[in-house]
């Protein structure tokens, strides 16, 4: 199934099969709306348990406000949506720990996930804050594959891996940037190292 | 050329970032901890476990990783002149082969001088605490004062004949192993376990013979072991020694023994009547299943045999598996029971 033929999301009710089925209306921090199959919603352990404590019939769904989640956007929200739609009912992989884990990512997912990187990223971190395992698995197994068959010199340009040096400079920058008097006293305490000097104080 | 992707990997939070790691191929990870210290703390943190580490002497120096499912080598170049010990001077590059796909990968680092860092730097990652040196054919090629000083005190040495018999001796002698040895009769001086081998207080002492080169362990030489497990391999050991033994045992002899277990091709059948003969013991249920484990670190469940008892109250169990000509002879000491 391709995605633009997979069902969800930015709901017209047209769209919405005739029987009768829960679903539930979420809203993304840019305030983009999705009705989601209460089938769908069990992939994800946060809204499965958020649904479940708010109690909510049918009525209270059309007629309390959607249920926001803050921080994920409209167009990451949409694309996590079509997968639970297209999961729905599968069996939620349990973790055996091994290493490397065996994921297949199937030609669905490819084609979801058939985005940018920036997407790619916020996508990884939805799957983990909406605690969706299968989701977040072949999400960084697409991450994972990006480093096959690589160098390590292009494995460093691929995940933009700073070296030894880059990081210490980075962090130079950030404990200046916290202290302004910190590069004075540092700058004061290499002249006097410079001077011959065997105490700074 | 399309341009090449990238993706900010360690800009996901930690978790993320170690469920993505955790999907990555062995090879790919080690291709990360050289990167930086960064992504070598990373990878270190995902607690892989390579079972085992080995560092390979033979016509050139490779580390050797195992995991479950992949085994993969690392290696460096090295110039072998005739007549010079050899050394790997500076090796400031590292290669290793993808076992899957067999591309060949390399890095240099500067901050690497010696085999030593490489070995540690893996050992590291992987979590192999006791990285086993395995001398093997060729291995006499190397400056022994050069291997000395970069591996003294190996937790587990292997050591097969090096090409050398002066060379075997000063590697038995000088690198001697605080936990497991595994030794090829054909290294040892007139192809004789020496004692100096034998009571060292090994965990574990493997001693092996080619198939159809057999050599003899004497009864003084078994007496004289000091190690919790020995194993023998196609050495002979005669049925009249096994049953000498175990009285000697009964009297107080090898009392750190845990297991002996003897795989060889006796020219005849060995039966509990002739290694117990005028020993009391008790036989074991057939269907009663006794776990154990052997020199290769594998598990064994073994059935029946025969309880004996110590002097001092200490059971053991003596077991006779497989069929003639291929059977095996195991000596269990129950310490805790």
């Amino acid at each position: 199934m391709s995605v633009e033929n997979a069902p969800v999301v930015d709901v017209d009710e047209a769209a919405i099969p005739v029987e009768k089925k829960m679903y539930y209306r979420f809203e993304s921090n840019d305030k983009k709306e999705f009705r989601v199959s209460e089938l769908a919603i069990q992939q994800s352990e946060t809204l499965n348990r958020l649904v479940e404590a708010m109690g909510y019939t049918s009525e209270d769904v059309e007629n309390k406000p959607a249920i926001a989640i803050e921080n994920i956007d409209g167009k990451t929200l949409k694309l996590v949506f079509q997968w639970c739609e297209h999961h729905k009912g599968e069996a939620i992989p349990v973790d055996d720990g091994s290493v490397p884990k065996i994921v297949e990512i199937p030609e669905f997912d490819a084609k979801l996930m058939d985005i940018d990187n920036g997407l790619l990223f916020k996508l990884i971190w939805a799957a983990d804050y909406l605690n969706i395992v299968q989701l977040l698995n072949v999400s960084c197994k697409k991450v994972a594959n990006m480093a096959q068959g690589k160098t390590p010199a292009q494995l460093r340009r691929v995940y933009l891996l700073p070296s030894d040096e880059e990081d210490e400079a980075a962090k130079r920058a950030a404990q200046e940037a916290q202290d302004p008097r910190a590069r004075e006293v540092e700058e004061e305490f290499e002249e006097r190292k410079r001077q011959g000097g065997n105490s700074f104080f | 050329m399309a341009a090449e992707v990238s993706f900010p990997l360690l800009k996901l939070p930690i978790d993320e970032l170690l469920h993505a790691m955790r999907l990555m191929e062995i090879i790919d990870l080690l291709k990360l901890s050289f990167l930086s210290r960064r992504s070598k703390n990373h990878v270190t943190s995902l607690n892989l476990k390579a079972d085992p580490i080995r560092v390979h002497l033979h016509r050139s120096v490779d580390i050797r990783c195992r995991f479950n499912r992949v085994s993969f080598y690392c290696f460096f170049k090295m110039k072998h002149k005739d007549d010079v010990p050899t050394i790997v001077k500076k090796p400031g590059t590292i290669y290793f082969r993808d076992p899957v796909t067999s591309k060949l990968y390399s890095w240099n680092s500067t901050k690497y001088s010696k085999i030593r860092d490489w070995l540690d730097h893996i050992a590291t990652i992987f979590h192999e605490e006791n990285p086993r040196i395995d001398f093997d054919a060729n291995a006499s090629r190397f400056d022994f004062n050069w291997i000395y000083e970069q591996f003294k005190k190996p937790s587990h040495l292997y050591v097969d004949h090096t090409g050398s018999a002066e060379y075997n001796k000063k590697v038995l002698k000088m690198l001697k192993p605080t936990e497991k040895l595994v030794a090829w009769f054909d290294c040892f001086e007139n192809q004789r376990a020496p004692q100096s081998i034998l009571n060292q207080n090994l965990d574990d002492l493997v001693l092996l013979c080619e198939v159809g080169r057999e050599k003899e362990l004497f009864l003084n030489d078994l007496l004289c072991c000091t190690s919790k497990k020995l194993s023998l391999r196609q050495v002979v050991f005669s049925q009249k020694s096994i049953n000498t033994f175990i009285k000697l045992w009964i009297l107080g002899s090898n009392p750190r023994l845990e297991l002996f277990s003897i795989k060889f091709f006796p020219r005849e059948m060995i039966s509990y009547e002739t290694i117990l003969k005028r020993i009391r013991f008790e036989p074991v249920p057939e269907d009663r299943l006794r776990s154990l484990e052997f020199y290769s670190g594998e598990m064994y469940s073994m059935r029946g045999g025969r309880d004996i008892w110590r002097l001092d109250g200490t059971k053991a169990t003596v077991f006779i598996c497989g069929h003639f000509p291929r059977q095996c002879f195991v000596f269990s000491v129950w310490h805790d029971s």
